[in-house]
């Protein structure tokens, strides 16, 4: 197995060789657990050692690595993309025996007995998906694709998109089951499980034969960057974000906003900022309500630091991740701020809970939640 | 419960638990630096401990002299010289939680932080006030101002503003006895006897953990430019260098590297370098616009007098990008990307300034004696408190450390290298810290001068508990 993390070996060298730890300080797995072991640098080094033959893998070293919520602030010091190196080291844990910490590895058990990783009762999602006028529609533009995430926790973020859609007049079908995409487990290294998501979801739009629009990061990204390499197709179905097609249809004059007087700031999930570069779209969106003044936090764009969530963190580490969502918040409070917005489901829940856990004023939305109430 | 009798337990109840491993994957993440080193032989430590407080600090001293337990002192482990490596095993103390930037005083132009900050979050704090502090090695996001302080180091801005040592006004360190010590003030004098300061700066930690540092900052110079260079040799790029200071310029930057090292440190942004070029120097100004617009004039009629040639702008732009990383810019850094097929070590030997050239001969020579042409990391030079003249020729050197024979070579080709600077009239530098690197030819440099400071040492230090082995120390 170890095979698999042999074509890191070079990076890991590379990263042994210069130790320069520039990837350090803004990972949010070091930032709360503070050993030097459990930044991009330090799983790295055990990388190294690995493939040396001189560390075993073991529960305590599957500890660190899935300490990561695969940001990937540090591939942006660093050059090499240090958290694909992590997200395998993941992998090959998660297909060894060594006994996984419970939180991520709980993603995987419920996403292969329920079909999500929240362990929910998919009737609920069913009846909820049937009551939208707009699923059996044969011959729209769009298929939206909504995530657990949006149908288990966030439903208003679907009613949300919904209205946008409708308002907007775009033709769009649902579908009228709740197949996770797969993200989660495969971000706690089950690969297995997560091409079985890909192949029965990727049956099921491929069927629809319409662009997919997914308004869930972490749905978008695995359709557009992993769903490629689990498939092993080039392009198994086009894909557009709903902040992409916003920013269409504000462009378009599709859309028209109200006026809202208020200073806002987003937060670039890292699933459509540093990993698919989707940072202009959302700020325009921003920008073309009337009244809305764009404030940028320290860290933005291919910068900006994690919320927290993501890589199975928050469900493996819940107070850790939501004391980095806390550190983003305080950030975006130090722009003067009373809007933080971001365009991801995972970000805006634990965003959330980190202003939540401070007492913070600042109101959390996603970008749909404050487009959808300009209309 | 009856009180714990390891030393394990006793570090854990000090600390908390959360902050000791004796766990492997812990522990080798910090058994190896930016040199060499750690890679020849194993140096990783027994324990890895992270205090959180001075107090923490002192009681992990007065442990390990109690159990004779050696403690090596670890920032965040970019040093060059093999410095933090626990040499005897023990404890490595981890200084990062040590953060805190305590006060920003534009007034006096002073900031006091706490060892274990970045550089870049005191740069960050201190541009938050309007004023500027200016030791920025490459490093600067990840190392912290006390390894700094205890391994010196280059900087971007050093031309102008010296080393990280002249940054210091006032160390808060805690010697090897674990008795807490206050050295000097926030006026920039207060040196009411002998300046016992230096004692502790560029020890690496030999003498005491420095805990806090009072650090002077500068007015935020209102623009910046830059123009680089190239010559046909080193010694007409000093020449240059010579008539830029004689001229009344005082550049923030004064870089020289020659081809070798330029291609390296465009890795990243793929900028193409002069086949022609041998030795090109990057000179940075900082203030008003028109001083900086009149110095980069002057600066460049000085080089042309001796047959500079311009570069173009593209390299001048892309070499002080590669150079300049800090919060901002860490995304242009070369670390990684240069350093995947070797591992360099640096020749750390100062020579006298007319002897840069046929040093580098010498070791060009040497390298191909030793088979090392086709892979090459070349010589750089940096100015450092001379203002615009260099000081210290570099020499880095590509190691294939897979090959064990390849690592036996370097201490060969180090050694005679060391000794021909040391023939030539000069020294072993403490510019890129000494550490292992440097310290077999500390003795015989020191002379007379090293039994007086091995008797410092045992005042300061009398179970030899620092960084033992580190130095030249036993």
């Amino acid at each position: 197995m170890i095979e698999r993390l042999e074509k890191y070996d070079e990076w890991a060298r590379a990263c042994m060789h210069v130790r320069c730890g520039l990837c350090r300080e803004n990972c949010p797995a070091y930032s709360q657990l503070r050993l030097d072991s459990y930044s991009a640098k330090g799983k790295m080094t055990m990388l190294f050692y690995w493939l040396k033959g001189r560390l075993e893998p073991d529960a305590v070293l599957a500890e660190r690595v899935f300490a990561c919520t695969s940001c990937g602030l540090c591939d942006v010091a660093c050059g090499y993309e240090q958290s694909a190196a992590i997200q395998e080291m993941k992998g090959v844990l998660f297909d060894s025996a060594i006994s996984l910490p419970e939180g991520y590895k709980q993603i995987s058990d419920r996403t292969r007995e329920s079909g999500n990783p929240y362990a929910e009762d998919r009737e609920k999602a069913r009846t909820f998906l049937e009551s939208i006028p707009e699923r059996n529609a044969e011959t729209a533009d769009y298929t939206l694709f909504l995530g657990c995430t949006e149908l288990y926790r966030e439903q208003e973020q679907v009613t949300d998109v919904l209205r946008i859609l409708r308002d907007a007049d775009v033709s769009f079908s649902v579908i009228s089951e709740n197949i996770c995409c797969g993200s989660p487990a495969y971000r706690v290294g089950d690969q297995k499980q997560a091409q079985e998501q890909a192949l029965s979801v990727a049956k099921m739009l491929k069927e629809k034969e319409q662009k997919v629009l997914a308004s869930c990061a972490g749905c978008y990204r695995m359709f557009s960057h992993y769903y490629p390499l689990l498939l092993e197709e080039e392009n198994p179905f086009p894909v557009i974000h709903s902040v992409q097609l916003i920013d269409q249809l504000i462009s378009d004059g599709s859309l028209d906003l109200q006026p809202l007087d208020a200073k806002v700031t987003y937060h670039d999930p890292c699933h459509l900022g540093r990993h698919a570069g989707v940072y202009d779209e959302p700020r325009r969106v921003l920008s073309a309500i009337p009244g809305v003044e764009l404030v940028e936090m320290e860290w933005n764009r291919k910068f900006s630091k994690c919320c927290g969530a993501g890589g199975g963190f928050r469900s493996g580490r819940p107070d850790d991740a939501i004391a980095v969502a806390a550190h983003r918040v305080k950030e975006a409070e130090s722009t003067g701020a009373s809007i933080l917005v971001t365009a991801c489901p995972f970000c805006l829940r634990n965003l959330s809970d980190g202003a939540k856990s401070i007492g913070s004023d600042i109101e959390v939305r996603t970008i749909e939640s404050l487009i959808a109430d300009q209309l | 419960m009856s009180a714990p009798t390891s030393l394990y337990q006793q570090l854990r109840a000090i600390i908390g638990p959360e902050y000791v491993t004796e766990e492997l994957c812990d522990r080798l993440v910090y058994s190896k630096d930016y040199s060499i080193e750690g890679i020849a032989d194993d140096y990783t430590p027994d324990f890895v401990v992270k205090p959180g407080s001075v107090d923490e600090i002192e009681r992990i001293i007065a442990l390990a002299n109690e159990f004779k337990m050696p403690l090596y002192t670890w920032g965040a482990g970019t040093s060059m010289s093999g410095n933090p490596l626990a040499v005897h095993r023990g404890i490595v103390l981890d200084t990062k939680r040590l953060n805190q930037v305590l006060e920003v005083d534009p007034d006096n132009l002073t900031i006091t932080v706490q060892a274990g900050a970045t550089m870049a979050e005191v740069q960050a704090a201190a541009m938050k006030h309007g004023v500027f502090f200016t030791h920025q090695p490459e490093s600067c996001l990840s190392s912290t101002i006390g390894g700094a302080l205890s391994c010196m180091g280059i900087s971007i801005f050093g031309a102008k503003y010296g080393y990280a040592y002249d940054q210091v006004v006032g160390v808060e360190v805690v010697l090897g006895t674990g008795k807490r010590v206050r050295i000097g003030g926030k006026s920039y004098l207060s040196v009411p006897s002998h300046n016992l300061m230096n004692l502790f700066l560029g020890a690496e930690g030999t003498l005491g953990i420095i805990t806090e540092a009072i650090l002077k900052v500068y007015p935020l110079p209102a623009t910046r430019d830059r123009v680089s260079y190239a010559f046909s040799d080193i010694t007409t790029a000093m020449e240059a260098c010579k008539r830029v200071h004689g001229a009344g310029c005082w550049p923030e930057t004064v870089y020289a590297f020659d081809r070798r090292s330029l291609v390296q440190y465009m890795e990243r942004s793929k900028t193409p370098i002069p086949e022609e070029l041998s030795m090109a120097v990057l000179f940075g100004c900082s203030g008003d616009h028109d001083l900086v617009e009149k110095m980069l004039e002057v600066i460049s009629r000085s080089c042309e007098q001796v047959n500079g040639v311009r570069m173009s702008e593209e390299v001048t732009e892309s070499w002080g990008d590669s150079v300049n990383i800090n919060r901002e810019t860490f995304d242009k850094s070369n670390f990684a990307l240069s350093h995947t097929d070797y591992e360099p070590d640096l020749i750390d030997a100062c020579v006298p300034l007319s002897k840069f050239q046929e040093y580098s001969d010498f070791c060009d020579e040497l390298k191909k004696e030793f088979g090392w042409v086709d892979i090459d990391f070349g010589a750089f030079i940096v100015a450092g408190p001379r203002g615009p003249i260099p000081f210290c020729i570099y020499f880095s050197v590509p190691i294939d450390t897979r090959i064990p024979r390849e690592i036996e070579k370097w201490f060969e080709f180090k050694e005679k290298m060391y000794q021909r600077a040391i023939a030539m009239g000069g020294s072993v530098s403490n510019a890129n810290g000494v550490g292992l690197r440097s310290a077999p030819w500390v003795r015989e440099q020191l002379g007379d001068a090293w039994e007086l400071l091995t008797d410092i040492k045992s005042l300061v230090d009398p179970n030899n508990i620092l960084n033992r082995g580190q130095r030249g120390f036993d």
